[in-house]
Formats: structure tokens, C-alpha cells, sequence
């Protein structure tokens, strides 16, 4: 995290509730984060733990009621989102920020063809006229590798398969040039070897024209081709925070920690996988102190009572563990 | 070792209507186009191949869930495609399956205890209490509580559902349990869990699993042996070891190496093999070899002529022409 370039967004204290019948679901509370331009963050947990919510609430797309952003703010190139109206927000959603989700197929209308689609979204950014916005959906379809663009043009979502549907998702949320790009859960509805293909394109977008990506996913693997930068989130917060080799090498919290060892992989011949018991919690009702002290391995008496602060447990790497300075002895310890 | 079952040139082509109505044929889905396979009593054999290659069907045709068009499949010696309803049903007690989404497979108005009692009561297995027990007995051995036995499906999380599932596909000792994607539905921290429990009780009770995913990662930790399936072919066979050491196949070699790794630093130092286009429909699948469309290694002589699946080294069977890794 030293070295950043210039920042692009800025994330302060986040905090989106849910009101529900059932009680105050607190989705994302108190989350933290920043990225540069041309930077890629990932957004790494489990469903439920507040990824989706905090790139929502980047987009201010959360359905209020029941949701709402209490507290915080969303800083992207020196001005809050928060504390725009909704012309101002529309602006940047789009022309600033491109967003594309985990199924393509909802996220597209059937009933219009793909070029329509994206000729209205760059008709509406970018004021062009109707031929000359046909010509910029031919060229992005071209960029995003749909061959026989032209014709792809007029065909309907139907007609596309999943990875295609994707690149044309690409393409739409690429349309207006943002500057940064959100992919949520972006190749997880796909097959292997199509999700190595818009990986692969997502990265070559990146150097090409300089795109942010915050890439929101629960897949380890995916992360380690893309980010340079990790987020961790756990139960609506922020468990760790560092560059990707430090997560992924040298981890300072136990969740991140059990987890990068408790999947499978495809290098290595495992006889037992590490697991991680039980569930993660209901966000209406955490467990007392640290959320993740039901299930971590390592856990004592102060983590069933003081919730621990994310804190540098070296330079540049959050933590939120009340062991995270000398973490690694005190897991062997535990362990052995 | 003999083998528990044996899949003999099992086909099954869906008919899919054009237009409106079913009636006018319009060609037919070659879900699965000629396979054969064994698996040895105690193994594992996984099942790998992307969405829409005939893995699943394949696994309901072993079953007999759907009716083959042509083929055998051969369960403790008996051809069980040309048994009697009757006779089928004695044979369903050993061979048992767990779905993909724990969501949908376990029926929301019953107990859990009704749920795992059910194969039981079906098979006229032993009387109420007996059930009642055993039923307990399972819900502990896959790592639930008792007290879980008049609950209800929706009180609990997507790897506990999936459990429950375990429970009751053991329910009436089966030798053989077909486990069709049983943890891509779940988060990566429970996956971990069912995966443990599935090995657990394979080797508790000498279960025979044949375990399909497209998680290749998931098969290299879970099975003894792989089979690659393209299009309703098996494209390769091998061991475990043989298969992940030195794959033959281009397209396994494809899948393996679209496969992302949770190590930054061999990812960035990785060269990928990145397919070409989408997998062709099965309706109308490529002439000659059926993966030629995206091959990289492709000759004339792959768009014309079928290569067929052959043992190139010891236990390791390849379907290509072309293999790779081969001297």
C-alpha cells in the first residue's frame, strides 16, 4: 500500500444499514479503503460479509428503503458522492464509474438488442448522435474481442452465451471511458475457461487504458492474477488490508490466514484441508467481540470480549486481530 | 480390485422441438455421445468438464434415473438397465446420489429426521424406532446435533443443508454415492468441511464415490482417478496423479491452465493457454474430433476423423490425435 499513486476513491467509515422486520442489518459497518488510479483492489469474502453492499453503496445504488448509508463518506477525485443529488450522482455512475455484476443475464434487457443497449447508454453519456453512437458500440464490442461486431450489433442477449453476455456487459460499463471499473463476482457464473478469458480481458483493459478495478469476489484464485491490493472482509467489516503478497504469504488475521489454507488447490496434493468450523454469524446478531472469535483457531478470552481495531500490524498492513502483531507465533503456538 | 460399476457405450440424445411446438423435432442434444468407464469398489473417480459436457446426465443415467438409448451399466454384475422395476428397486439401496444446491434438494415441509428417515421408510427398513435411531446415529456421524431431528430445512446454512443431504444418501449403507457438485454451492470455508466429511466417511465405510464437478481443483483433492468429459466424450482418463502431472489431452490441459491459483506470485509468472470461442452445442457438435474448433494443436485430419480414446501409457487413456506429453 506505500507508493500509491494519486487517489481515486476514497472510502471513509462506510456504514449501510438494512432496516428489516427482523432487526438492523448492518451490512457494511465502518469499512475503510482507497484506490489509486490504475490501481486494482480486490474485495475478497464470503456471501454475506458485505462486498456487494460496500460497491453498491460506492455506486449509491442501495435500494432505500430497506437499505441506507448512515455514515461515511465516498470520495472519488476529491468530491463525496454522498453529498450529491441525483443528477450529480448520475454523472458519475457511468461516464466516471462502470459497474458490472456476477449474471449478465439480468443485468441485460432482453427485449432490446445489444447494440441498442449500449448505443443508449454512450447516447446518454456522451451526448452522441444516433450513428455515431452505433459506431462507438461497434468499436467496444470490437474492444471487448465479440467477433463479427457488426453483426453481434443487432442481435439480442439470448442469442449471446454467458461469457459473450459479459463482454457485452464490459463493453456497456466501459462505454463512457471510466476510470474505474466495478466487477462484481464478474467470471464466477462462468465456466474455467471462460472466466480465464474476461480475466484475461479485464487485465489487458487495464494497461491499455489505464482503468481502475475494484474486483469484488470470494474466489482466492481469481484475486491472484488480478489485484495488487486485498481487502478482506468479514461480517460486514474490514478483517485485513495490505498488498496482495502480504495477504497471501504473510497474513495477519486468522480468518484470512485459515482460509487461503482450507481451499483446495490445483498445485498442490493436500490429504486434509485446514477448515474453518462453523458459519459466519448473523449480521443482526453478532457475537460479542471479535465476529470471527467463534470460529478462529486461535482464539482467547480478550477476543470473546474486546472487538480488536483494524491496526497496522506493519507498515502498510491492517489487521484486525488482537494478535496481529505476532501473529504467526502465537498461531504456531496454538498449533502445536 | 474389481470394479463396483462399469459404464459400457452408454448414450442418451434429447430430442428439442423447434418452434412453438415440442413435436416438430429439431435436431437432438447429444448429451451423451458413447462412454464407457469403471470405477474400483473404495475409489473415488471424478468427474470433470464445464457446464453442459453430459456430466450430469451421465451420473442420472448410472442411476437409471433417465433411460439410456443404448448401452450398459454394470452394478455388482448385473447389467441394471435390463432389470425389472422390482428388482431395480433393491438395487437403488446401494447406489445413492448428493445434489449440487442443498437448497433445493431437501423438501422444506419435512423434519430433518423425516428426511433421513425417508429412504428408510421407503425400502421397509427395520421399524419406526429402529428408523428413529439410526437417523439420530447419522445426523451425529455427519456432524449435527440430535436435537437437529425436528428441525426444519430452512433453520439451517447452506453446509449444514448439504449434511443433511450426506445423512441421507447413507441412510441405507450404500455402496455407492454419486455426489453431483455436492460444495460448489457453498462458501469457500464450508467447502472445506463437506469435503473433510466426504473423504471421512469414504474411508469409514469403503463408499464408492464418483464425485463430478468443474472445479478441478476440488477433483485433485478429492479423487483417486479423472475423467475429462468435452461434449458428451470422455477426452481422457487417467490417475490422479497422472492426469494432474502430466495431462495429455490439449483441452485438459486448457482447463488446467485456465485454473486460477491462489499464489500471486506463480500467477503472475504463469503463461495461460486461453481457449478460443465458447463450447460448441451439442446439437450440432463439431465433426471429427469434437474439440477441433478450439484447438491450438489441430491438423486436417482432426476435422475428419474421430480420434478414440486409447491408453497411451499405462492406465492413462487420451482421446487426440495429437496428444500432448507424448512422445
Amino acid at each position: 500500500m506505500a507508493n500509491k499513486g494519486e487517489t481515486l476513491l476514497e472510502v471513509k467509515g462506510l456504514k449501510t444499514y438494512f432496516h428489516t422486520q427482523e432487526g438492523v442489518v448492518k451490512a457494511v459497518d465502518g469499512v475503510s479503503f482507497s484506490i489509486a488510479r490504475g490501481e486494482a483492489l480486490a474485495v475478497v469474502g464470503e456471501s454475506g460479509c458485505g462486498k456487494t453492499v460496500t460497491a453498491l453503496s460506492v455506486m449509491n445504488l442501495i435500494p432505500d428503503p430497506p437499505g441506507r448509508i448512515e455514515e461515511g463518506e465516498i470520495i472519488f477525485e476529491g468530491r463525496n458522492l454522498l453529498e450529491m443529488n441525483d443528477r450529480e450522482i448520475r454523472q458519475v455512475r457511468g461516464n466516471h464509474i462502470g459497474m458490472i455484476f456476477q449474471d449478465p443475464m439480468t443485468s441485460l434487457n432482453p427485449v432490446f438488442t445489444i447494440g441498442s443497449q449500449i448505443s443508449e447508454a454512450v447516447r446518454v453519456h456522451l451526448g452522441l448522435s444516433r450513428g455515431d453512437a452505433r459506431q462507438r458500440a461497434i468499436e467496444l464490442l470490437r474492444m471487448v474481442e465479440i467477433p463479427q461486431a457488426e453483426r453481434r450489433y443487432k442481435m439480442y442477449p439470448h442469442e449471446f452465451s454467458g461469457g459473450m453476455r459479459q463482454r457485452a456487459m464490459i463493453a456497456m460499463a466501459l462505454s463512457c471511458e471510466p476510470k474505474l471499473l466495478i466487477a462484481d463476482e464478474p467470471s464466477t457464473a462462468l465456466d474455467v475457461t471462460i472466466q480465464a478469458q474476461i480475466m484475461e480481458l479485464i487485465g489487458r483493459l487495464r494497461e491499455e487504458i489505464g482503468l481502475a478495478v475494484m474486483l469484488i469476489t470470494h474466489d482466492l484464485g481469481v484475486v491472484a492474477g488480478v489485484a495488487e491490493t486485498v481487502l478482506v472482509m468479514y461480517a460486514g467489516k474490514v478483517v485485513e488490508y495490505a498488498d496482495i503478497d502480504r495477504v497471501y504469504y504473510n497474513s495477519r488475521h486468522p480468518y484470512a490466514w485459515s482460509l487461503m489454507r482450507s481451499v483446495p488447490r490445483l498445485d498442490e496434493k493436500k490429504d486434509r484441508l485446514l477448515t474453518i468450523g462453523g458459519s459466519p454469524p448473523s449480521l443482526i446478531n453478532l457475537p460479542p467481540g471479535c465476529s470471527f472469535s467463534p470460529r478462529c483457531p486461535f482464539a482467547e478470552e480478550v477476543c470473546r470480549r474486546e472487538e480488536p481495531p483494524l491496526r497496522e500490524a506493519e507498515p502498510g498492513h491492517l489487521s484486525a486481530c488482537h494478535f496481529a502483531a505476532d501473529f504467526e507465533q502465537h498461531g504456531q503456538g496454538v498449533k502445536a | 480390485m474389481a470394479a463396483l460399476v462399469e459404464v459400457r457405450g452408454i448414450v442418451k440424445h434429447f430430442p428439442v422441438g423447434k418452434g412453438i411446438i415440442l413435436s416438430r423435432l429439431g435436431g437432438t442434444v447429444k448429451a451423451v455421445d458413447g462412454v464407457s468407464l469403471d470405477v474400483e469398489e473404495g475409489k473415488t473417480l471424478g468427474l470433470v468438464g464445464e457446464s453442459g459436457c453430459g456430466k450430469s446426465t451421465l451420473a442420472r443415467l448410472m442411476l437409471r434415473l433417465i433411460r439410456a438409448d443404448r448401452g450398459e451399466v454394470i452394478f455388482e454384475g448385473r447389467d441394471i438397465l435390463k432389470l425389472k422395476r422390482q428388482e431395480m428397486q433393491s438395487v437403488r439401496r446401494s447406489m445413492q446420489i448428493i445434489f449440487q444446491d442443498p437448497y433445493a434438494s431437501l423438501n422444506p415441509r419435512m423434519s430433518v429426521g423425516s428426511i433421513i428417515m425417508e429412504p428408510m421408510a421407503i425400502h421397509n427398513e427395520g421399524s419406526k424406532q429402529e428408523r428413529r435411531r439410526r437417523a439420530v446415529e447419522l445426523l451425529t456421524l455427519v456432524g449435527l446435533q440430535p436435537e437437529h431431528f425436528t428441525r426444519y430445512p430452512h433453520e439451517f446454512s447452506g453446509g449444514q443443508r448439504q449434511r443433511i443431504g450426506v445423512a441421507r444418501a447413507l441412510a441405507l449403507n450404500p455402496r455407492l454415492i454419486i455426489c453431483d457438485e455436492p460444495v460448489s454451492a457453498l462458501d469457500v470455508s464450508i467447502q472445506a468441511q463437506v469435503l473433510n466429511l466426504l473423504k471421512e466417511l469414504q474411508e469409514r465405510f469403503s463408499l464408492t464415490y464418483i464425485f463430478i464437478a468443474h472445479d478441478l481443483s476440488v477433483v485433485r483433492y478429492i479423487s483417486d482417478e479423472v475423467a475429462v468429459m468435452y461434449l458428451g466424450k470422455i477426452v481422457e482418463r487417467a490417475t490422479h496423479d497422472d492426469l494432474y502431472g502430466n495431462p495429455r489431452h490439449p483441452y485438459t490441459v486448457a482447463l488446467m491452465s485456465a485454473v486460477p491459483l491462489p499464489d500471486p506470485v506463480k500467477e503472475r509468472e504463469r503463461k495461460r493457454i486461453i481457449l478460443e470461442g465458447d463450447v460448441p452445442s451439442p446439437i450440432d457438435p463439431p465433426s471429427g474430433c469434437r474439440f477441433h474448433t478450439r484447438c491450438w494443436k489441430r491438423q486436417e485430419i482432426c476435422t475428419v476423423e474421430e480420434p478414440p480414446l486409447e491408453e497411451r501409457a499405462p492406465g492413462h487413456r487420451v482421446a487426440c490425435h495429437f496428444p500432448e506429453n507424448t512422445p
